[in-house]
């Protein structure tokens, strides 16, 4: 897998984190609503950071697909799906990591994976999910 | 020199060190068990990852060292694992940016592991 393979992939992934976040912030309540909005802030960021990063490789900048079912009636699925969202970023930010030794996609690769485990953590817990972390986040 | 070799040595040490400090808190804070055990237990597969062949040790619930120092609150034990986990999660971030491919993405787990429990503690 290319290092160029795998940005494609996590702006797919982070363009779904967006649109995923914009439709399960309906189904919460007042507390897990101020963190799908800052997570739907978040993300909007690391999209707009992989576009440059894509743009100053001259790569292709793909957009939008549907990636996710994000049709959740209430806040149990809106949760699962927040989960959902995270736990996949994760398994591409630390694929990045695997592919490049270009610094500076290092360093946002590992923000990015800790960013998105501290997101499950806090979505699972709000879920009653437990256990609430995992010991390896982006390990498939 | 294979300069993996020192970046998974310290990683090593930062996970036995997370461990006894689990542990000394269980040891104090029973009452803790539900919420530290299984936090314990992800640094424990922490260092099986890093040294697939040595095997990991066991909780030591028989610890005494802490026994003669002052007893902490609940908030305050949970607050200094906060703490500590932070500190790795920073460290095991930085040793992935230099790391080998292999090791690289194991570290970068490990940091946002530890990131997710410095949260949720």
């Amino acid at each position: 897998v290319t290092e160029a393979a795998v940005l494609a992939d996590l702006l797919v992934t982070e363009h779904a984190a967006v649109y995923s976040y914009g439709v399960l912030g309906a189904r919460l309540d007042e507390a897990t609503r101020r963190l799908a909005l800052s997570a739907f802030d978040a993300h909007r960021v690391r999209r707009d950071e992989l576009v440059i990063r894509l743009r100053a490789r001259g790569l292709e900048t793909v957009g939008p697909k549907p990636l996710y079912d994000v049709t959740v009636p209430g806040r149990v699925q809106a949760l699962a799906l927040a989960v959902r969202v995270e736990t996949e970023l994760g398994v591409r930010w630390r694929d990045l990591v695997a592919v490049t030794d270009d610094l500076d996609l290092r360093r946002l690769a590992v923000q990015g994976l800790q960013d998105s485990a501290v997101r499950a953590a806090q979505w699972r817990k709000a879920a009653s999910t437990s256990p609430v972390t995992v010991a390896l986040p982006g390990e498939a | 020199v294979d300069p993996d070799v020192a970046l998974i040595a310290a990683a090593v040490a930062q996970e036995q060190s997370l461990l006894l400090a689990y542990d000394e808190a269980l040891v104090e804070h029973p009452e803790l068990a539900a919420q530290l055990t299984p936090l314990r237990d992800e640094h424990a597969q922490h260092l099986a990852r890093l040294q697939p062949t040595v095997p990991t040790p066991t909780p030591t619930p028989t610890v005494a060292s802490s026994a003669a120092t002052t007893r902490e609150l609940p908030s305050t034990r949970r607050a200094k694992l906060a703490a500590l986990e932070r500190n790795a999660a920073a460290a095991h971030g930085t040793a992935a940016l230099t790391a080998s491919r292999r090791l690289a993405p194991v570290l970068a787990s490990l940091s946002a592991c530890e990131a997710s429990h410095a949260v949720v503690l």
